[in-house]
């Protein structure tokens, strides 16, 4: 088939989708456009763009006081988002990236999800996310973050405190530098992508269960502490997620961030620092006696600024992991995986992420946005067995356009629906280790360079 | 190895866990409904939403859908100016 066709058959089945929504919503919506709804607000005063995650900094304030702001008595705290796209990259993958998709030129319904999200009183507050993975073809939880938070007086300055449980090490950040709400705001499971990441960037999502607390002092100094730990098997099978990936958290594994946040060349900027140390048992195979050892360490910083009634934001961040994977490799050792060996020499490892992203949004309608990022490690042959040059290294661009009609005033089809068609391009110009060849089967990193457009609904 | 603890010490860590967060989460409402100070959660402060106690052209907090009279607003902590202004403002329909 060829690609023009595809591309009909993407934008029929989008406008079939978005007639399915508009007879099913054609009512007051409600959405995490029930945010909306609760405060009285359009998407765009607390979305840059007008459409999340990008937070404003009045969403960054929202977020910090536990979901809590209330325009009216009630509403229904329920919301619903929708995803789906077209990837194609510039070769066919090695492998169809799912059981059911071809090796090129997927058109995919990628997601579903139902929010439960409002604030209760003044006090409580929060959202929880069920999602159904098209390439799973499955439901599990997603994002939670329920917040308990209180106001007062520190040192004559206005001060929000607050308790935040959840399960993703910054899904609960204000920031949109860190992983859990940071570029690019949506991907997909049929584009292929670099095999490593810091654990902090996305490995303990939905796979974890974490207590922090924080303080919000004059809206400038944010500082937060806290741990996570992992869920029964029992529970996390029920809850859809797959219960021995990556594994079992060895007691705690503490969390923590501060920021500080101020007005600065017509806009806000924001610097900041974070951190996460974790054991895991991986696959919660104990018998090895050892654990894999991760500390995450990062460094952040964002600036947005309004231009009459556009947005320009610029979000940066840089992680360096070092991790011991001990019980990885004597698991492998053991049962003879891989071959004999010093432990440290199989186990040892460094890893360094930079990402970093700027959008300019025009009336809250149509945005630009163009991302670089870079993953640079040491060479292991062991834990990149798979990269002929034994290294992690990744590195390249990423385009977006895009646009969102409904974020700034309200949609015909009901004040909770909003709708995002964009185009991203992404071309490596490193791929697991390497320029070209980096498989060792003659496949570039070139080849991987990869279209797509999507279709992203919410209300 | 340091690293090598038996399950039970691991459950008696998840235990603790939940522990701390039921009786952090349980001392923090207790805290915000005992303390109801004027200062309430759900509504936010005045810096966070660049109030200001002047007008910005035509558009004034007494003319705003979140305007509670005499002087304060349904989302602005503390007293309000019915000549002011914030980027909450709203219209009245």
């Amino acid at each position: 088939m060829t690609d023009n066709k595809l591309m009909g058959r993407l934008l029929a089945g989008s406008c079939l989708l978005f007639a399915t929504v508009a007879l099913t919503v054609h009512r007051p919506a409600s959405a995490v456009p029930a945010f909306a709804v609760q405060t009285g607000q359009q998407c765009a005063a607390c979305h840059v763009g007008g459409f999340g995650p990008q937070l404003t900094k009045f969403g960054r304030e929202f977020k910090m006081g536990g979901y809590t702001l209330r325009a009216n008595d009630f509403n229904v705290p329920l919301s619903a988002m929708a995803v789906a796209s077209y990837v194609h990259t510039k070769r066919a993958q090695e492998e169809p990236p799912t059981e059911d998709s071809k090796r090129n030129n997927n058109l995919s319904f990628d997601e579903g999800s139902i929010f439960l999200a409002g604030g209760i009183g003044s006090h409580l507050g929060g959202f929880a996310q069920v999602t159904y993975s098209g390439a799973d073809e499955a439901w599990a939880w997603d994002n939670l973050d329920l917040r308990a938070v209180g106001t007062g007086k520190l040192g004559g300055k206005d001060l929000v405190y607050g308790l935040t449980l959840n399960n993703n090490p910054t899904i609960q950040d204000s920031w949109n530098t860190l992983p859990g709400w940071g570029y690019p705001y949506t991907d997909s499971d049929y584009a292929p992508g670099p095999s490593a990441s810091p654990l902090i960037s996305g490995g303990l999502g939905q796979a974890a269960l974490g207590l922090s607390a924080y303080a919000w002092l004059d809206s400038k100094f944010y500082l937060e502490a806290g741990g996570y730990s992992t869920p029964s098997r029992g529970t996390l099978r029920w809850l859809g997620a797959d219960p021995d990936d990556p594994g079992d958290i060895h007691g705690l594994a503490p969390y923590g961030r501060v920021a500080f946040q101020t007005e600065a060349g017509g806009g806000t900027f924001e610097a900041g620092a974070f951190a996460l140390k974790a054991s895991l048992y991986p696959g919660r195979d104990r018998s090895s006696g050892f654990t894999d050892r991760f500390t995450d360490l990062g460094v952040d910083a964002s600036w947005i600024k309004p231009l009459k009634s556009d947005t320009l934001t610029v979000n940066a961040r840089y992680t360096h992991e070092k991790r011991s994977l001990n019980a990885t490799c004597a698991l492998g050792m053991a049962d003879g995986s891989i071959d004999p060996m010093p432990l440290s020499e199989c186990a040892d490892d460094k890893l360094n992420e930079v990402r970093g992203d700027v959008s300019y949004y025009w009336r809250n309608t149509i945005g630009g946005t163009v991302s670089a990022f870079s993953l640079s490690g040491s060479s292991n042959p062991v834990i990149y067995a798979d990269n002929r040059t034994f290294r992690p290294n990744s590195s390249g661009l990423q385009f977006q356009l895009d646009g969102t009609p409904f974020g700034r005033s309200g949609s015909p089809l009901g004040p909770r629906f909003n709708m995002r068609v964009g185009v991203q391009y992404t071309i490596y110009s490193r791929f697991d280790g390497a320029r070209r060849n980096f498989d060792g089967t003659g496949r570039n990193a070139s080849d991987n360079n990869t279209l797509r457009v999507f279709t992203w609904l919410a209300f | 190895m340091s690293n090598v603890e038996s399950s039970s010490s691991k459950l008696v860590s998840r235990r603790k866990f939940l522990g701390v967060a039921a009786v952090g989460g349980g001392a923090l409402i207790a805290n915000g409904l005992i303390g109801s100070s004027a200062a309430a959660a759900g509504k936010m402060p005045q810096k966070a939403v660049n109030y200001q106690s002047t007008p910005k052209g035509k558009l004034r907090c007494d003319n705003c859908s979140l305007w509670q009279p005499p002087s304060a607003c349904k989302l602005v902590q503390g007293p309000i100016a019915a000549a002011g202004w914030c980027i909450l403002y709203k219209p009245k329909k």
